[in-house]
């Protein structure tokens, strides 16, 4: 697999950002309370970029993907603050643009690739619905255009599978079909939740670097949701950590994981095999990730946390500060676990 | 496919033998004497008594009649009944008022019990969901028979907007009897296309084809309904039994000339040939539908192969 190019980070004006989200919180009410899914998150996209947002179930990671989307489902799902700065345009204050964005400008791939895709309509049909719809293509452009999408996602055979079933298609076959789908209209940011989670791990490979090319080639920039370090460093440039809703870290990958300036970084990077150190034990980290009914008050790591403060943690809400050049960590204590 | 077809093609065979043999043993197993009751309270000969029933075959054991009666059935033949007039006749001018029952009940199932169903799920627990939920409940525990008296006195009599019997006002007379006859079917359509719909619209291809930009409208149309119907064509194709043999009540109740009401009166006459042939008739209308459906049904649903 290649190495993620580094590109450099211009300093851009705000209007110039591609993506640019702040204090995003969303919440979800429910019979049995309300759940913080989204506590105040804040990020960044630029250009060709590729960021990882990394996170256990329930981080909140998935949400902050659906509510850029404008997939969160109201009731029970309210975006209750923030912005979504699109090209310097709120997509949050502005539903009809949010919309015409909406699998144009902006478009997401899924987990579970069978589920997502509809049993009944062919694997071509479902590519080509956004070009007779958006486009107003005619079926035999359609058609053109969805197989050379195929190829562009590198299913073999296209011009004969382009009228296959989605159940007749492989795992990994399917996600690319996915892909391809999210290509259609050539966008400027494609967001992969979880994209490769459900496939064999050689077809894992494949599906990432296959991401990873057609963000070159195309340019577009990519935000991919996992839980997977292994996927992070091949492919991202920067990493945003989720815990409870909110980014604990972030920065470029690889300072990131070889230094990490949060615990809970810290905590992850030891709970991962490495062939170098084989022998050694694995260190999980203690306890359970909180409810997001129930977050702990102060740091919501501390009851987790080998570096707890019983007043500090427990008792002020650590907020995200430049800890290294490029560098937010939300830690009392960063310095403490830099050194 | 054509396999397919072909082998359920030729399972009619041992199915309307068996219907049909089952039929005629009932017919058979019939207490009194047919003859006798054509004849009523006038006196008959034993010489013409016997000539009947020779004519008719019912002096041959079971197995002989029934023998006799399918070698003329797969030449065409329906057989006549007591006062000579032949069964295929009978059915020729009493089919197309069943037929008409039947697309209406059919058409107003559809059409209303699709509409409530789809409402009731875009507006899950609001006015019209609660509504629809109560009034199903209400239709579905009534038994036809009693819903159809009602609506005869209701609509017939009191209000007076349909026609309480007969077909003489053309289709409109076949307003009232084909909701009657569509009621139940109606309610659980509508029930089972809001549970269907609403499992649907959670779907991760539904939540797909909105991150695609697609409109609501056609969300849900295109992605989610077209998905719910697959379950409502499966309980189609197993409601047209009971709808066939509600023809038999509702004909009955609204004194409709139709097949089911000549069954009807055909069983009170001990007319055997009369009821085998229209029964045989349901039973080969039966099976030909079903297979329909279940054609239509690997059209709907990709998944399904038959082969």
């Amino acid at each position: 697999m290649t190495a993620p190019s580094q590109e450099p980070h211009v300093v851009l004006a705000p209007g110039d950002r591609l993506l640019e989200v702040r204090d995003l919180t969303v919440e979800f009410r429910t019979t049995h309370g309300v759940v913080n899914a989204v506590n105040g998150v804040s990020f960044s996209l630029d250009r060709g970029e590729t960021l990882a947002i990394l996170g256990e179930s329930g981080s909140g990671k998935s949400v902050s993907a659906q509510a850029l989307m404008g997939l969160i489902d109201t009731p029970p799902g309210f975006i209750t603050d923030g912005q979504i700065l699109f090209h310097g345009e709120d997509l949050l204050a502005n539903r009809h643009l949010q919309r015409q964005i909406r699998g144009r400008a902006i478009t997401m791939i899924f987990q579970d690739a069978l589920s997502a895709l509809n049993p009944v309509y062919t694997v071509g049909w479902q590519i080509g619905e956004q070009l007779r719809v958006h486009r107003k293509m005619s079926r035999k452009a359609t058609r053109a255009r969805v197989i050379e999408l195929m190829e562009l996602v590198k299913i073999p055979n296209a011009a004969a599978r382009v009228d296959d079933f989605p159940h007749q298609f492989s795992g990994g076959m399917r996600q690319r079909a996915m892909i391809a789908m999210a290509l259609a209209l050539d966008p400027e940011i494609l967001i992969a939740d979880e994209p490769t989670t459900a496939l064999d791990v050689t077809v894992q490979a494949q599906v990432m670097e296959l991401l990873d090319d057609l963000r070159r080639e195309l340019g577009m920039a990519l935000i991919l949701i996992t839980h997977d370090l292994g996927v992070v460093t091949e492919v991202a440039h920067r990493v945003a950590v989720m815990y409870a809703g909110r980014i604990v870290e972030q920065g470029d990958v690889n300072s990131v994981f070889k230094n990490p300036a949060h615990p809970y970084t810290e905590g992850l990077m030891k709970s991962i095999p490495r062939v170098t150190d084989k022998g050694h034990r694995l260190v999980p980290i203690t306890g359970a990730p909180p409810s997001l009914s129930r977050i702990p008050s102060g740091c919501p790591f501390h009851p987790r946390c080998p570096y707890k403060r019983p007043d500090t943690c427990v008792e002020e809400r650590p907020l995200l500060r430049s800890v290294l050049p490029g560098r937010l960590t939300a830690c009392h204590f960063a310095e403490e676990v830099l050194s | 496919m054509k396999g397919y077809v072909l082998r359920r093609l030729l399972q009619f065979i041992p199915v309307v033998i068996g219907a049909t043999f089952i039929i005629f043993a009932l017919v058979f197993a019939i207490p009194g004497d047919p003859i006798r009751a054509l004849a009523g309270d006038r006196p008959m000969s034993d010489a013409v008594r016997e000539t009947l029933r020779n004519q008719y075959n019912l002096d041959d054991p079971l197995l002989i009649q029934y023998g006799k009666y399918m070698l003329a059935l797969v030449q065409g033949d329906f057989g006549t009944t007591f006062t000579g007039r032949p069964v295929s006749d009978i059915i020729a001018q009493r089919a197309p008022v069943s037929v008409r029952l039947v697309l209406t009940a059919f058409v107003i199932q559809a059409v209303i019990g699709g509409i409530a169903g789809i409402l009731s799920a875009l507006r899950r627990q609001g006015f019209v969901d609660s509504l629809v939920q109560v009034s199903t409940t209400v239709l579905v525990a009534i038994p036809t028979l009693v819903l159809a008296m009602i609506g005869q006195v209701v609509f017939g009599l009191h209000l007076g907007w349909f026609p309480i019997a007969g077909a003489g006002e053309g289709w409109y007379s076949y307003i009232l009897p084909g909701a009657m006859l569509a009621s139940t079917s109606m309610a659980l359509i509508a029930r089972l296309l809001r549970t269907s719909l609403l499992e649907n619209l959670r779907a991760d291809y539904v939540r797909t084809a909105t991150a695609k930009g697609l409109s609501r409208r056609r969300v849900v149309v295109r992605h989610a309904l077209r998905n719910s119907l697959i379950p409502v064509v499966t309980f189609l194709g197993a409601d047209l039994g009971s709808m066939l043999g509600g023809t038999v009540i509702i004909e009955g109740i609204f004194n409709l000339p139709g097949l089911g009401g000549e069954v009807f009166r055909a069983i009170g006459a001990q007319e055997g040939t009369v009821i085998v042939g229209i029964v045989t008739l349901f039973v080969l209308v039966f099976v030909s539908l079903s297979l329909i459906v279940d054609i239509l049904y690997a059209y709907l649903d990709p998944r399904i192969r038959y082969d």
